[in-house]
């Protein structure tokens, strides 16, 4: 499957939800979203610093700077209690588009 | 003192916060290429691929750099700052430049600000209206059950009631204004001219200052005169100023008008008015005409000693005559022109009354 754009406003959804099990740095983020949609969607490094600062300033992320398991220094994004909230609306109102979405593909 | 301090260490947080905010970006990007660059090397690339291959996948590490930058707020105020110093590091390299653009500026700005005061000495102190206090416009003010408030167009019987019935004021006058288009001798052009009542002059107090105003005759109903009274520009633009003028004709939308006077420089009321022609209203009708009246006020009356006599008056007309909604509050109003210092009085002439 070609790589394909990301559909508009989803990458706040994909980013909060890789960092929802545990802090992860910004290289381990695009890594973890190749990894899960099996590289489908092209994920640029470019575009994933900017939502992730602009999240952190909207109080839906936090931020340390810490060791990773090959000995560097890489900055952890986790989730806040608002972030955590955030995540499950954008969740739920997907789910409902893209049930809609089907729907409408299915039933025609 | 403890409380100033604070406030200053947290300014100084402020400020300096940025260049740590510069600083946490470029760690984390390089420790995002750091990683990227060492997976790629894993893979069996050498050094030099692996690096062009990591800031490939960083899309740019400039742009990235400055779309986070640029996320942050503020940073329009910065540029405004790198600007400003710029621009001061530029003169002082050239001080030669420096001074001549500074020089010229202040002598520009010293030049024009005499001229002005000289023009508006010589030309516009002169010209107010006379005694421009005393002078008020005249309205029809409706307020409906919101409390909302509109201007209505005045009816001519307002104006009979107000030259009847009014104690405090002197004398009362309505125009309106129209484009015409003049013709004959030289270019057509578009004119505003104003459509007069009798006792205009007399009201507003600016006397021609070549010719002479209208005739009692000329002003009453079904005079067969046509004339007007021209503004100074016309009379430079059509006749060169010239004394001939007086008793030329003029076609206005095919009509023959007879000049019977100059009004003075800079007259151009109102709206940029250059010609004026006596009109006459039907007596005593109600239905609104797109007038605009003017009042001049006895000696010593007060702007709310007559709206205090006007509210009256309108009260009388509404009894009698039945000239307004009864449902509506509508009021009859003078509203002051001018203040009385000569300053206020010139600059507020072309909107007065």
């Amino acid at each position: 499957m070609p790589e394909r754009d990301l559909l508009q406003g989803t990458l706040d959804l994909l980013v909060l939800r890789t960092v929802q099990l545990e802090p992860l740095h910004g290289y381990g983020i695009v890594q973890r979203l190749k990894q899960l949609t099996r590289g489908t969607f092209h994920f640029h490094a470019g575009s994933v610093f900017p939502a992730l600062y602009r999240l952190e300033r909207e109080g839906y992320l936090t931020s340390h700077w810490a060791q990773t398991e090959h000995n560097r220094r890489a900055k952890y994004y986790g989730l806040t209690p608002a972030g955590r909230k955030r995540l499950a609306a954008e969740r739920k109102s997907w789910e409902a588009a893209s049930l809609a979405i089907r729907r409408v593909l299915e039933g025609a | 003192m403890r409380r100033l301090v604070a406030a200053l260490r947290r300014r100084w947080r402020e400020l300096s916060g940025r260049s740590r905010f510069e600083r946490d970006v470029r760690e984390e990007l390089d420790s995002y290429l750091e990683m990227s660059e060492a997976a790629h090397r894993g893979e069996g690339q050498s050094a030099e691929q692996a690096r062009r291959a990591a800031r490939l996948e960083l899309g740019g590490l400039e742009s990235a750099r400055e779309t986070l930058r640029s996320q942050r707020t503020g940073t329009r105020f910065e540029t405004l700052w790198q600007d400003v110093r710029f621009a001061g590091r530029r003169m002082r390299r050239q001080p030669g430049f420096t001074a001549i653009a500074i020089l010229t500026l202040g002598l520009g700005m010293g030049a024009s600000t005499a001229v002005v005061s000289v023009v508006r000495s010589v030309l516009a102190a002169p010209l107010p209206f006379r005694d421009s206090d005393r002078l008020v416009r005249l309205r029809i003010l409706s307020t409906d059950a919101d409390g909302r408030e509109r201007q209505l167009s005045l009816a001519p019987v307002f104006l009979d009631a107000v030259r009847d019935r009014s104690r405090l004021i002197e004398r009362a006058a309505a125009q309106r204004f129209q484009d015409l288009t003049l013709t004959g001798g030289g270019d057509p052009e578009r004119v505003v001219a104003t459509a007069v009542t009798d006792q205009w002059i007399e009201t507003i107090g600016v006397q021609p200052v070549v010719g002479r105003p209208f005739t009692g005759a000329e002003q009453r109903e079904g005079s067969a005169a046509r004339v007007a009274l021209i503004g100074h520009g016309l009379w430079q633009r059509r006749f060169n100023g010239s004394p001939d003028a007086i008793g030329s004709t003029l076609r206005l939308d095919d009509r023959v008008y007879t000049v019977v006077g100059v009004m003075p420089p800079q007259f151009r009321y109102p709206y940029e008015s250059e010609l004026w022609f006596p009109t006459t209203l039907p007596a005593g009708a109600a239905e609104p005409a797109d007038l605009n009246a003017a009042a001049r006020m006895r000696p010593g009356v007060t702007v709310a000693g007559l709206n205090a006599e006007l509210a009256g008056i309108m009260t009388g007309l509404i009894r009698e005559r039945g000239v307004a909604d009864p449902s509506q509050r509508v009021q009859l109003v003078g509203v002051p022109c001018a203040r009385s210092s000569p300053a206020t009085r010139t600059a507020a002439l072309p909107r007065c009354p």
